[in-house]
């Protein structure tokens, strides 16, 4: 899961936390939601079995709902048979979503989007996934009932939008704890104590009134949502099930090895145990509190360019669920060097737009900006005749990260304004423009007019950069102007192709 | 007064340290409590109850899932039932050159019929009978540490490897313990002179004999690659650390100089059933350190607040009065805010500290900025969050010392202007 939320640069997250513990309830940390909630969104909860890597039921439904639409059952995750069909209707589940969403013509925003308690259950989707790739059933009784070649089709669509998911901007899977804890400052330290999302839940309804420690406490010593179900939860309500469900499967197949994984005999025994009404109860109660973060969510304005951002990351989730629906076995867990970085290439550019984004469209993220050196608000005093040197006041105390890259933020042109930081003097700062200096010379107004203009060096990292050689110490020669520089061998230019 | 710290447990036997206590330290080696109630035999769990009958903390809830109970016993089980399938694992994986290997099991050497901690399993659970089963279960596991003792010197001196399951440490003396404390290791490669493994990466390292590497069994699945947990084999690096650390200090003779920087961890493969084992080598040398750190630190901590101990008991603090005291309430109250403030919460001992609970609640009270987390690094030299507001808002005038911190504040507020409103919590 790889969503964009601006991160709070030590400073401001220290004012952001003083905030919240004065005013004992949490406080906006961004002024925009930087996570798309789509219309076609879905809540995907999950149930495990604490202390080994297995589910035992998965829903879907709308966060608009508090009651999952769908959901899956496994009774007993440790037995092969009702494992793989498990895995199978997992998979019947999912891939008609994916394929809805993949039905948008290409190059528009695709609208799937799953979201999750926290990190740890898409963790749990990747550990469980892994038991489908290659699964396991005894020989002698695969005869019964084989469902192999089903379950690594659903490891392959998990994978799929698992890949998806990682990719910057797409928000294919989002986890509403960590998305909840990156807008609003809770009045909770950080870590452990924010990672719980029927804890940040619980602080959502503070007002200032009630003393923050006695709602913290009451929502720990409730139960939690997270995929390892909760350890009291295991023990008074799961096991006892497990046992009882167990024992009467067995009494019902009368010792057949065929029967007893009849679905018939298996559903039986699962409702006369009260299994299955403890799992689809603690599903419920999951989606509800998902349910309830995304509403939460969606209630915040969002950032504009959510759309656009997702647009641009839609190629590459297009190609990664497409592959998850060809039912592809062949996923590599450390891909070879160059398409990896191919990919981190892919992947830093697109994170790099959406950060931009966000600074753009969001005065605290441009806030957060400002406080590292990567950004400034200023007014524009003069601009020289040839468009090359840009005198600037900034309004507070302003000590520039980089020197290069600087550009103007809200130009509409193709190609932003861009220069040097060359000279920082109390309030005044002197920005070499180093590309777009002619535009600017024939219409100094562009900059003149704004009462303030806004200018970061984020992004972009080579944009404008002035050259200036290599370090001598490192065996590189300036180049001298005028002077051309020969190529080291002649180049053979028919080798290249057209 | 004899023992300052026995005087502040009072009227109760001293309390066991298991692995996972030793190893608990070094999450925070700067917190001072935890070392003192070390020194004053009384575990945390103990503390955490008593401060929640006092009202001064909740509920420690420290439940494990029986689920994952059953998990690791049935992996135990697997694992060290004849330890074929972890020696299968030691030959694919080049820490041994085949098969031919001794396979030593310390819990078959003595008296075999203990439960898990030496305690018989045929008493029952009667107050009467509890001094006599601790020292039942510390005279077993004395002989099970001396057993281990013998088999790895006797391996040492074997002509062929031998796999020690099982193994027991007894850190008592090395950790200044006033309880007999007892690491149990699940297996350890004993590779006597002349049986190093073939060449190769493992056999690179391995190689220099004598050599013995120590490993622990756990039960969750390994992921190939950089899917695997990461963060559950850190933790589990720093139990293995723990134990090749007490067993480098307190095995003699060559035995301590054979102790590898390097452990094994035996899981489960990704897919399939258990009989199988897959291997991941974790370095252990940074832990190591970390553990040094957090012995030394224990020690000066200990030494630090002995005054605060003498001065406490002399006013009657203690965590279990006996029936002299007038008071018991008041004896607990000061004992328990002796350990209080000593203690230095971090936001991850909620799940490392059973403490970590009535730690945080007395910040809250004291108004600590240490509530904060991690924030509260940037706040120093500050120590309460109302001041921190002040220095924010201005209303007050820094010391020389928060200048600095002030400033940046101020800063700060000014860039982040108004907060935008929250919308209210969507009804359902």
């Amino acid at each position: 899961m790889t969503s964009v939320i601006p991160a709070r640069p030590p400073a401001i997250r220290l004012a952001l936390a003083s905030r919240a513990f004065e005013a004992g309830r949490p406080v906006a940390a961004l002024a925009r939601r930087h996570v798309p909630v789509t219309a076609s969104a879905r809540v995907i909860s999950l149930v495990g079995l604490t202390g080994d890597n297995l589910l035992v039921g998965v829903s879907i439904g709308r966060p608009d709902r508090d009651e999952p639409d769908t959901y899956v059952v496994c009774h007993e995750p440790r037995d092969p048979f009702l494992a793989l069909r498990f895995a199978s209707k997992v998979g019947a589940m999912l891939r008609p979503i994916v394929e809805d969403a993949l039905t948008v013509p290409p190059g528009s925003a695709i609208p799937l989007q799953l979201w999750v308690d926290g990190p740890r259950s898409a963790g749990a989707l990747v550990h469980w996934s892994h038991r489908l790739r290659n699964p396991w059933l005894p020989e002698a009784v695969a005869s019964i009932e084989d469902r192999r070649t089903e379950a690594q089709d659903t490891f392959a669509i998990v994978r799929g939008v698992l890949e998806a998911a990682r990719i910057p901007g797409a928000d294919v899977v989002v986890d509403v704890a960590g998305t909840l804890a990156g807008h609003l400052a809770f009045p909770l330290a950080d870590g452990e104590e924010t990672s719980p999302l029927h804890v940040l839940l619980a602080c959502l309804d503070l007002d200032g009134g009630e003393p923050v420690i006695i709602a913290l406490e009451r929502a720990e010593a409730g139960f939690g949502v997270s995929v390892a179900a909760d350890p009291d939860w295991d023990n008074k309500i799961l096991v006892p099930a497990l046992h009882r469900f167990k024992r009467r499967r067995r009494e019902l197949a009368r010792g057949s090895s065929r029967v007893v994984v009849e679905p018939a005999i298996v559903e039986r025994a699962a409702a006369e145990s009260g299994l299955d009404a403890s799992i689809r109860e603690a599903l419920r109660f999951r989606h509800r509190a998902i349910a309830e973060g995304v509403r939460y969510l969606a209630s915040i304005p969002a950032l504009p360019m959510l759309d656009a951002r997702r647009q641009r990351a839609s190629g590459d989730v297009r190609a990664e669920l497409d592959r998850g629906l060809r039912g592809d076995r062949a996923w590599a867990d450390f891909p070879k060097l160059r398409p990896a970085v191919i990919d981190e290439r892919r992947d830093q550019d697109l994170a790099v737009e959406a950060g931009i984004d966000a600074i753009r469209g969001d005065d605290r993220a441009f806030a957060f900006a400002r406080a590292t050196g990567e950004a400034m608000l200023a007014r524009v005093r003069s601009v020289s005749p040839d468009g090359r040197v840009v005198e600037l006041e900034v309004d507070q105390p302003f000590e520039p990260r980089t020197e290069r890259g600087w550009w103007w933020l809200d130009d509409g042109h193709d190609a932003p304004i861009t220069g040097v930081i060359s000279d920082v003097s109390g309030s005044r700062v002197t920005w070499r423009v180093t590309a777009q200096m002619r535009r600017l010379a024939n219409n100094p107004a562009i900059l003149l007019s704004p009462t303030s203009i806004r200018l970061t060096s984020h992004g972009r990292p080579f944009g404008g950069w002035a050259y200036v050689g290599g370090d001598p110490s490192r065996g590189y020669t300036a180049p001298v102007a005028g002077t051309v520089v020969p190529f080291g061998s002649p180049v053979d230019f028919a080798a290249l192709g057209d | 007064m004899s023992d300052p710290f026995a005087a502040l447990r009072g009227d109760h036997p001293p309390e066991r340290y298991s692995a996972r206590d030793v190893m608990r330290g070094s999450h925070d080696p700067a917190c001072g409590a935890l070392p003192l109630m070390h020194a004053a035999g009384i575990r945390p769990d103990t503390v955490a109850t008593i401060a929640l009958e006092l009202g001064v903390g909740p509920d420690p809830k420290r439940g494990m899932s029986n689920l994952a109970r059953q998990q690791g016993d049935t992996w135990d089980e697997t694992l060290f039932a004849d330890g074929r399938p972890l020696v299968d694992a030691l030959v694919r994986d080049g820490y041994l050159r085949d098969h031919d290997v001794d396979i030593v099991n310390v819990t078959d050497h003595v008296d075999p019929t203990r439960a898990a901690d030496g305690t018989p399993a045929h008493r029952g659970g009667r107050a009467a009978d509890r001094e006599q089963r601790e020292r039942e279960r510390v005279t077993y596991n004395r002989a099970r540490s001396r057993m281990t003792d013998r088999i790895v010197a006797d391996a040492l001196a074997a002509d062929r490897p031998t796999l020690v399951l099982r193994g027991l440490l007894e850190a008592t003396p090395f950790l200044h313990s006033p309880t007999p404390t007892f690491l149990e290791f699940d297996f350890g490669l004993v590779l006597p002179p002349g049986h190093e493994p073939p060449e190769g990466e493992v056999g690179d390292v391995v190689g220099r004999p004598p050599a013995i590497v120590l490993g622990d069994g756990k039960s969750w699945r390994k992921l190939p690659g950089r899917r695997d947990d990461g963060d559950k084999r850190a933790e589990t690096a720093r139990q293995v650390a723990a134990y090749a650390w007490v067993a480098r200090n307190t095995w003699t003779g060559i035995a301590s100089v054979a102790v590898l920087p390097f452990g094994l961890i035996a899981n489960p493969p990704a897919s399939g059933g258990l009989a199988s084992v897959r291997l991941t080598r974790v370095d252990l040398r940074d832990h190591d350190r970390a553990l040094d750190a957090q012995l030394r630190g224990a020690r000066t901590a200990v030494a630090d607040q002995t005054s605060v101990v003498v001065t406490a008991v002399a006013d009657g603090a203690t965590f279990f009065p006996d029936a002299s005291v007038s008071d018991p309430e008041v004896a607990r109250r000061a004992a328990l805010r002796v350990v209080l403030d000593a203690g230095r919460w971090l936001p991850s001992c909620l799940s490392a500290c059973p403490m970590g609970r009535a730690c945080r609640r007395d910040l809250v009270e004291r108004d600590a900025v240490a509530r904060l987390g991690s924030a509260a690094d940037e706040a120093t030299p500050v120590t309460t969050i109302d001041r921190l507001s002040r220095l924010r808002r201005g209303t007050v005038s820094p010391t020389q010392a928060e200048v600095d911190v002030a400033e940046r504040l101020a800063d700060a507020d000014r860039l982040l202007g108004p907060d935008p409103d929250l919308p209210s919590r969507v009804a359902r």
